[in-house]
């Protein structure tokens, strides 16, 4: 047995050393392999890593492979006749305005003129066609091509003359936007009609229009690393504080998502984004945007979302509606105080109903009692049950309202509010005074004006049932607790979330004329003080 | 900083469902499911049930005798389908024997399986031989319960108090329902005792004072409140007022806030005119001369002429007007008197009067606290000054 070992070892030891190279060539191969992959997908082309040179074909020819892969760019190549220079002209064909092209700048440059040698006396060759030749608003001269290129994909045309390393892009974006028309999320009774679109220059329009004011300050920023989505933050100079637009800007900055999506935007400024409850308002009424700045708040527009984000956005925020200061004060008041009743409501009715019945009956008044008691007669779930199916009911047909196409929406009405509400009370599966309670819910829900501040208030109903269908009352008072103590810590831009409706100190009291309660605008004379406004005063005079 | 958060993020459902695990739905039980003793009624158990039936209302009890019958009237909960049945009783009845309150009730839990729950009684009734005997022992578990509330209201019945709540009514409501909704009538129809609470009674009992009880009575499908039964300082059954007693007790114990006098019609002495009080203006006041009290009832009433059987006579003839006034006046003292009297003669005073000697001569009050209702009240004399003014004699011409 000894003495086989040795040979056997020699023939084992080959045999590994054959496996050894067998697995280096394979690594390596497999190395070579995943290099070659790599750089077949790293297809993606860096506009940095090329330079403008003053020859027009191998600046298009550079073009051509940047841009390479797209059918929409256009490349139309013409003499200037004045200069007898080659010229080539750059854009996307779906985003220019071609009437521009055409009358401003093919026409202008191809048309021979005798006051061509006046120009090349008196300025270079590319200041003179940018000067003189050119009649379009904007001409501006690039000479990297990164911005070249961004500028093209933006919808400009840029204009490369042969000889010079310098190219000229004009402004002609034209693209195609939804009307101007009613906020579809934000219905008002008195208010105006025109609500954001997907335009941000519309947008600004909108804006500019409402606050005619030097100091309206309107700082555009590119965000993104791949697609660069163009953000405006816009504030009233003098008025917001200039802590709060720092900061507004410095979070903008360290966004670093490389294609950030315009709508969902708010949820990349959050203090907290874990909280279930929103911090940064977003509207789609230029009128609330308008009265947030002369608040000396900060508005944030961005390109591609008819919702323009507020900061910072306070928990009373949420209650607010334009009609409040359009109405008289005492309604707009009461309406008011409604919402905060209807939120409450439809934050603790189910879970109300299911602590009352199951655990406190002596809370309601005997009548009533026998009337629940009655109705429950028979239905085989707890209440508790009972109240989670219809819930989970709620829900689904709401989700089932929003995502419907409007044609078949009548059909999720009466299948669900006729059909499942009537025949589940007819077959004693659930009591009557249910029923009541989740619609009672459900309308509570939506007259909040917020669709944003509901979302929560919807989550949080199934944990505050749950408590009160283990610890009756209490459950539901410390489910409400931790709710408010949540609130309290909470911040917005680093203004306390239930600012202002715990004031600082007594000069701050005056905050609460526009919280909970509404007072006539003659009275409002103080911009909010959580703010710190520079200047504090909103009328002249006392 | 990632760490720190999910531990106390997981901290936090462990607590919640600990709340559900630990607590195990403690009290939780469907509305459905609780029986809700709307009236109570306790009479002394009699020998003259069959064996079957004695061994069903047995409470087993370590000590003490079969004494009470205790019988509690719960609602029915019927479903729409039924309505129909109009003629079908409105109420469930559960009844047990034994001298522990708290021992009956247990004994009724293992008859239904919706267990007692009290935090809905409207009335306990007494039948009028418990009530002689005294109350003050079985009135303890329903002063000491927890879901008992203060707004139950106490009866005396002369017969059998189980038969007020097995009667059925003509209304479609249970009786206990019935009979606590009717002392909302007392002002316009003040003929039984107003406010006749548990709460009342139990301070009335601690500060060792008398009291009185309405009396409900049953015949055929119908209830009736009237009179008062009088209890003493003992709790001990010891009279009745009569219906213009207890009237004259309500006026002596400022209550009286409306009612009907009769009196006969000045201008025709065979016929009567009726006088509607609605405003009423009552002062009593303690005098203390040396070691002598009395008292003193000054009141002010307004009303109406509500009837003129005369036919003929000018109601506006301020003759007429000031006849009438008189008469209501003296109907007033004499009522009052009657009252007083009658109290005087039973040794108790349940109209306060002790309260207010109290409040004015507190000195005296200590000297003479536990000598009240037996010695100084029967001697203290009492002067009656009523006005009546009848206002708005003529509605039509």
């Amino acid at each position: 047995m000894q003495k086989k070992i040795p040979l056997e070892n020699e023939s084992l030891f080959t045999k590994l050393q054959n496996l050894k190279t067998l697995i280096a060539g394979a690594s390596e191969v497999k190395e070579d392999i995943e290099t070659l992959v790599r750089t077949l997908n790293e297809h993606c082309v860096e506009s940095e890593a090329y330079q403008l040179k003053t020859a027009l074909q191998v600046n298009i020819e550079h073009l051509r492979e940047i841009l390479s892969g797209s059918d929409d760019i256009q490349f139309r190549e013409f003499w200037i006749v004045p200069f007898q220079v080659k010229a080539a002209i750059v854009f996307l064909e779906g985003m220019i305005d071609q009437g521009i092209i055409n009358e401003h700048i093919i026409e202008k440059l191809t048309a021979s003129r005798s006051s061509h040698k006046f120009c090349l006396e008196q300025l270079a060759l590319i200041d003179s066609i940018r000067n003189i030749i050119l009649t379009a608003a904007s001409v501006t001269k690039e000479d990297s091509m990164e911005a070249i290129i961004s500028r093209i994909l933006s919808g400009d045309a840029a204009l490369f003359i042969d000889t010079v390393n310098t190219a000229l892009v004009i402004a002609t974006r034209k693209v195609e936007f939804r009307a101007v028309a009613e906020p579809e999320t934000e219905a008002e009774v008195l208010g105006p009609r025109d609500g954001f679109t997907e335009e941000l220059r519309v947008n600004i329009t909108l804006i500019r229009r409402r606050i005619i004011n030097p100091n309206l300050i309107i700082k555009k920023q590119h965000i993104g690393i791949r697609s660069k989505a163009e953000v405006a933050v816009v504030y009233l100079r003098g008025i917001a504080n200039f802590k709060l637009i720092h900061e507004v800007e410095k979070r903008l900055k360290n966004i670093t998502l490389d294609i950030p999506a315009p709508s969902g935007m708010h949820n990349l400024l959050e203090d907290k984004p874990f909280s279930i409850f929103p911090t940064v308002m977003s509207t789609e009424r230029p009128d609330k945007l308008a009265a947030a700045l002369a608040e000396g708040k900060a508005g944030i527009l961005v390109d591609g979302t008819p919702f323009c984000y507020i900061a910072p956005s306070t928990f009373p925020d949420f209650f607010k509606a334009g009609d409040d200061y359009y109405e008289k004060w005492l309604p707009a008041a009461l309406i008011r105080i409604t919402r905060y009743a209807a939120a409450f409501f439809a934050l603790t009715m189910p879970a109300l109903y299911v602590a009352v019945t199951s655990f406190h009956p002596g809370l309601l008044p005997t009548p009533l009692v026998l009337t629940i008691g009655t109705s429950r007669e028979g239905v085989p779930f707890p209440a508790f049950v009972e109240a989670l199916i219809m819930e989970a009911l709620l829900e689904i047909m709401q989700e089932a309202g929003i995502r419907l196409p409007k044609i078949i929406g009548p059909a999720v009405s009466i299948v669900g509010g006729l059909v499942i509400g009537e025949a589940a009370v007819r077959a004693g599966l659930v009591s009557p005074p249910l029923i009541i309670v989740t619609s009672f819910t459900a309308i509570a829900t939506f007259s909040i004006s917020s669709y944003r501040l509901g979302l929560p208030l919807r989550l949080l109903r199934v944990p505050l049932m749950c408590l009160a269908a283990s610890l009756g009352m209490f459950g539901v008072m410390c489910g409400l607790l931790a709710i408010a103590v949540h609130l309290s810590i909470l911040e917005s831009f680093g203004e306390p979330y239930l600012a202002p409706l715990v004031p600082k100190s007594r000069a701050n009291l005056s905050d609460l004329k526009d919280t909970i309660v509404i007072l006539p605008a003659t009275q409002m004379v103080e911009r909010p003080d959580y703010l710190e406004p520079p200047d504090g005063k909103r009328q002249k005079g006392e | 900083m990632h760490k720190r958060l999910s531990i106390r993020l997981a901290l936090g459902i462990i607590l919640l469902l600990l709340t559900v695990t630990v607590s195990g739905c403690w009290d939780r039980k469907e509305i459905e499911n609780r029986g809700y003793v709307l009236g109570v009624a306790i009479d002394y158990a009699t020998g003259e049930h069959n064996k079957r039936k004695s061994e069903f209302l047995y409470a087993p009890q370590g000590a003490g005798q079969r004494k009470y019958l205790v019988t509690m009237q719960l609602p029915k909960f019927r479903k729409e389908a039924s309505k129909e049945i109009s003629s079908a009783q409105q109420h469930l009845i559960w009844a047990a024997e034994g001298e522990s309150m708290f021992a009956i009730t247990r004994a009724i839990n293992t008859k239904v399986y919706f267990a007692m729950f009290f935090e809905d009684i409207q009335i306990i009734i007494f039948s009028e031989a418990v009530a002689r005997e005294g109350i003050g022992s079985i009135i303890d578990f329903w002063l000491r319960d927890a879901e008992i509330r203060r707004k139950v209201k106490l009866f005396v019945t002369p017969g059998r108090a189980e038969d007020i709540l097995k009667t059925k009514l003509q209304v479609e409501e249970v009786n206990s329902m019935f009979i606590a909704k009717l002392t909302q009538n007392v002002n316009k129809s003040p003929y039984f005792v107003s406010k006749p609470v548990i709460g009342e009674i139990s301070e009335a009992m601690r500060d060792k004072r008398s009291f009185v009880m309405p009396l409900v009575m049953v015949e055929e499908k119908e209830v009736k409140l009237t009179r008062a039964a009088v209890f003493n300082k003992q709790q001990k059954m010891i009279g009745e007022f009569d219906e213009f007693e207890v009237y004259g007790a309500k006026l002596l114990k400022r209550e009286l806030k409306q009612g009907v006098i009769v009196v006969p019609n000045p201008s025709d002495t065979k016929r009567i005119a009726v006088f509607e009080l609605y405003e009423a203006d009552i002062e009593v006041k303690p005098h203390l001369a040396g070691d002598k009290l009395r008292f003193l009832v000054e009141a002010k009433f307004t009303g109406t002429l509500a009837e003129n059987q005369a036919a003929g006579q000018d109601a506006l003839d301020p003759v007429f007007t000031k006849a009438i006034e008189q008469a209501v006046a003296a109907e007033y003292t004499r009522l009052v008197n009657k009252a007083y009297i009658k109290q005087q003669d039973l040794k108790v005073e349940v109209c306060g009067l002790g309260k207010l000697v109290y409040n004015k001569y507190p000195q005296y009050w200590k000297s003479i606290k536990e000598r009240w209702e037996e010695e100084i009240f029967p001697q203290t004399p009492l002067d009656i000054k009523i006005k009546v003014t009848v206002r708005r004699p003529v509605l039509k011409r």
